[in-house]
């Protein structure tokens, strides 16, 4: 009873400058970066999205005048399982001008099997198999390398896509002729699968579902992912096609922008992933995920940050926040326990059920506002929101330590390329060349 | 050895043989006195053609003669050597061809003269008459490129035209379900489903346009840019040395810079890429162009009599089932129009609900161009076996023209549902077995009315189903 009337003492006699100190790294790089400033970015978003509603209708129509032939390039391995779903949810596609490519890199299971079938039924209009596994990239590549469409929309074979998935796309490249990609907009389809899908549902909702139309509203969208995004033929032929990941979707979308293309998100364009549903695959996929961040931000890409001849303002901004708060922000966090620690060693207990408190109807109220800007699946977001408060300690705790380790495997001991989702021959060599 | 020769006729004591040559006409019934004949040519298509006249004769005093070789010419067609008896070198093979045709005559004997029921039972008879009186164990295959099918069953083929051996295939299965022979494999072979040819030029071709214009690539993997890509991507007009198209750096050692994870294909006549090529076998008898899991498979096997068939020889043939046993009852259209007839006479005295019905496969002759016309046959038998495991006791059918299938159905209540179920049924198990057949079944039905004739009725419904 003590102890809660101590906390109760601590909260109501903290004053503004004490809490401010106390809980500055909430109040400035969460609350005003991830809800102020998102949310100010939101409501321009709405204006301009309706200005910019003409155009893109004018934009709509050009792409069904002319419509395009669109390559569809789905490289993957043992993903048979998904192909039928997958070809499915394409067939059932409002634009169907596609030429659809699956890749298979040397599946040890009935993915070659599975994958002719299709091809023989007319399902699919190529199935193309590397006996030899050479990696994503290759995949996909190769795919290219067949490819007749004027656009090319890469996709990820366990995920289902809406049925404008495809068509809402492709429209921003009829509004923005220096749009050399898009983004598609990422949910979860096992949300309801277990705790772990459900905390990467809201992540999902939060970080691509909103956070994407902010980044991409201020230009600093950086990765079109590689479960749904679409590229120029040309462009993306220009740049060479996908390099040797891990990380490929956010290397190719940097690769374009140094080219001087534009790329844009499209929340209209939806598509649902299957994301791991327990911690420990979660935690193995996101340390890929953070390695790969050091590895191409910080070192293959690093001349962003540079005044060279292909120097663009949006490219270092973008890469300046992408590093600040992903990388400074989360070794700044243990600066700050450790602020906390040394210095209010007394009150700790009190700042940090504060903190989860407060971080909790954060969430909550955060997850309640901005899901007026999302798209589709109400029913999902209804079912969703008493995980909410559990965002604390998933973003918060989970996520942070595994991207504090990743970091730290990649700075010390470059441990992407052993990453076995890459074959070793292809990251010995990249190794070699350090790319 | 009282030797005795004339132009044509020579004989040793008792034995007389008729010698033929290029330079004489003869009819064979005249020459049945004779115990053998002694061929006196070197002209191997000659000989060939007197061999297998003998040997092909229907009568049993010509064909179980003996046939022996003036000279030893030298004959390319091996199956030749199975047809003649020995050879005349000099005087004293006379006598050897003597004691031979003797025997074989004492043997001839024993021979029952009853043939086996069925079409192939006289040809059968012919073989096994040869095979007793020669003390042959076995019907063994020779390799024979005169053959349609590219084998050769002396004693049974030279019944047969060299394009009708297939037909001895059936004759030689027939007598294995007869119980007569017993098969000892040697080899399987692959026949064109139209004609039963054996000579198939087996190509690779597009899947798309069916065209053999193909070429295939290697396909190159660069680990360190993962750019992939054909091997012409690669190769540089002035230098033998592979270059990535990618990031340009020369590629040196397979398996450290590179490697070829797979083949990819070309088509030139349409322009299509495919990994997978199609095989197709071309027949050159026939041209029928067909996938090769539509060919036919056939056992090339020696064959034994069994006690049965021995037996069979020397007390006659005792034979169960015909060639052309069928589990599925297909009336003969007249026989079908003449029962039609009873039924629309029955129809005018009771109340029923019987019905006329036809069903028409519209595309069964581009099927069979596709397939084969062995393939149609059997698509047709177990469309028929559907339709009979629907049918009533009283309830008939036949098939006319091999694409329209006509039966009359007794007391059935929803006729037009019976109906969309059978051909709903008939249109999966196309599916189930042919994914890439688009098959079209029309079908129509009358309910039977006395004022109608068999004739009117059936043209009513064709009507119906091909112009309306």
């Amino acid at each position: 009873m003590n102890l809660f009337t101590e906390f109760y003492s601590f909260i109501t006699n903290i004053g503004f400058e004490k809490f401010f100190r106390y809980f500055y790294f909430f109040v400035v790089f969460e609350f005003f970066r991830f809800f102020i400033l998102e949310l100010l970015v939101l409501f321009y978003w709405l204006g301009a999205r309706r200005a910019r509603r003409g155009a893109m209708a004018e934009a709509h129509l050009e792409l069904m005048a002319r419509r395009p032939l669109v390559s569809v390039v789905i490289p993957g391995k043992n993903e048979g399982k998904h192909l039928f779903k997958l070809v499915e949810s394409l067939r059932k596609q409002t634009y169907t001008n596609l030429q659809i490519i699956i890749v298979d890199d040397g599946s040890d299971d009935d993915t070659a099997l599975i994958g002719r079938n299709l091809e023989r039924r007319g399902y699919i209009d190529l199935f193309l198999r590397n006996d030899v596994r050479g990696g994503k990239a290759s995949a996909a590549n190769l795919a290219l390398r067949y490819s007749r469409g004027e656009f090319i929309v890469a996709l990820d074979a366990d995920c289902n896509y809406l049925p404008d998935a495809i068509e809402k796309v492709l429209i921003p490249f009829y509004y923005d002729k220096d749009i050399g990609g898009v983004g598609g907009n990422v949910q979860v389809y096992n949300y309801n699968q277990s705790v772990a899908t459900a905390l990467q549902a809201i992540e999902y909702y939060d970080t691509i579902s909103v956070g994407r139309i902010v980044s991409s509203e201020l230009s600093l969208y950086r990765v079109i992912s590689g479960a749904f995004g679409a590229f120029r033929k040309d462009a993306i032929d220009k740049i060479g096609g996908w390099d040797v990941g891990p990380g490929m979707d956010g290397d190719i979308s940097v690769k374009l922008k140094k080219m001087g293309y534009k790329i844009k998100f499209e929340p209209a364009a939806v598509c649902r992933t299957n994301v791991p549903n327990t911690f420990k695959k979660l935690a193995k996929q996101r340390l890929r995920w953070d390695k790969s961040l050091i590895r191409f931000r910080l070192r293959k890409h690093l001349d962003v940050f540079f005044p060279t001849r292909m120097f663009i303002w949006a490219n270092f901004f973008s890469f300046l926040e992408n590093v600040v708060y992903n990388v400074l922000l989360n070794f700044k966090w243990y600066f700050y326990i450790g602020d906390m620690v040394m210095n209010f060693i007394s009150f700790l207990p009190f700042i940090f059920v504060t903190n989860i408190l407060m971080y909790a109807l954060y969430n909550i109220i955060k997850y309640l506002i901005f899901g007026l800007f999302r798209m589709n699946r109400m029913e999902a977001i209804i079912y969703l929101l008493p995980y909410a408060p559990l965002m604390v300690f998933y973003s918060g705790y989970f996520l942070r330590i595994v991207r504090t380790r990743a970091y730290f495997n990649e700075f010390l001991f470059k441990a992407s390329y052993d990453d076995s989702w890459n074959p070793a021959k292809s990251s010995r060599a990249a190794k070699a060349l350090r790319i | 050895m009282n030797l005795n020769s004339t132009n044509s006729v020579v004989t040793v004591g008792k034995v007389s043989f008729y010698k033929i040559n290029d330079r004489i006409d003869f009819f064979w019934n005249a020459l049945m006195v004779y115990d053998g004949f002694i061929i006196d040519s070197s002209n191997a298509v000659f000989i060939r053609t007197v061999a297998r006249e003998i040997r092909g004769h229907h009568q049993p005093e010509i064909y179980l003669k003996g046939i022996f070789l003036m000279g030893n010419p030298h004959l390319r067609d091996k199956a030749v050597y199975s047809l003649i008896d020995g050879f005349i070198l000099a005087n004293e093979d006379l006598r050897m061809a003597a004691n031979r045709s003797q025997d074989y005559f004492l043997r001839s004997l024993d021979i029952h003269s009853s043939t086996p029921s069925g079409v192939y039972g006289a040809v059968i008879k012919k073989a096994f008459d040869l095979m007793y009186t020669r003390q042959n164990k076995m019907l063994a295959p020779i390799r024979d490129t005169h053959s349609i099918i590219g084998y050769n069953f002396p004693e049974l083929s030279m019944s047969f035209e060299d394009n009708e051996e297939p037909q001895v295939l059936d004759a030689l299965d027939w007598a294995e379900r007869e119980g007569l022979i017993w098969p000892d494999f040697q080899e399987r072979i692959y026949v064109c489903s139209s004609c039963s040819g054996g000579f198939l030029s087996f190509r690779e071709v597009c899947p798309h346009c069916k065209s053999s214009n193909v070429e295939g690539e290697d396909l190159v993997h660069h680990f360190p840019c993962a750019y992939i890509g054909p091997v012409s991507d690669f190769q540089m007009e002035d230098s033998s040395v592979l270059n990535c198209p990618k990031c340009n750096k020369d590629l040196h050692h397979i398996g450290v810079d590179y490697d070829k994870p797979a083949v990819i294909n070309h088509c030139n006549n349409c322009d299509s890429i495919f990994q997978d090529v199609y095989v197709k076998a071309k027949c050159m008898n026939c041209e029928s162009d067909m996938d090769v899991q539509y060919l036919k498979s056939r056992n090339i096997n020696a064959y034994k009599l069994t006690k049965k068939g021995r037996l069979s020889i020397t007390k006659g043939y005792e034979t169960n089932v015909t060639e052309n046993e069928l589990d599925i009852t297909l009336q003969p259209l007249d026989t079908f129009m003449s029962l039609l007839k009873y039924d629309i006479i029955r129809e005018g005295r009771e109340l029923g609900d019987d019905a006329l019905t036809g069903i028409y496969f519209e595309n069964l002759d581009d099927f069979a161009l596709e397939y084969g016309d062995f393939r149609r046959q059997t698509l047709i038998r177990e469309i028929a076996l559907i339709v009979q495991q629907r049918m009533n006791d009283l309830d008939y059918m036949c098939l006319e023209q091999s694409n329209l299938l006509w039966i009359v159905v007794h007391d059935v209540k929803n006729t037009e549902r019976a109906l969309e179920n059978l051909v709903k049924e008939i249109k999966e198990l196309i599916e189930l077995n042919l994914s890439s057949v688009k098959l079209t079944i029309l079908f129509e039905y009358t309910y039977l009315q006395t004022a109608s004739s068999p004739e009117n009725c059936m043209l009513d419904l064709k009507r119906k189903m091909l112009v309306e």
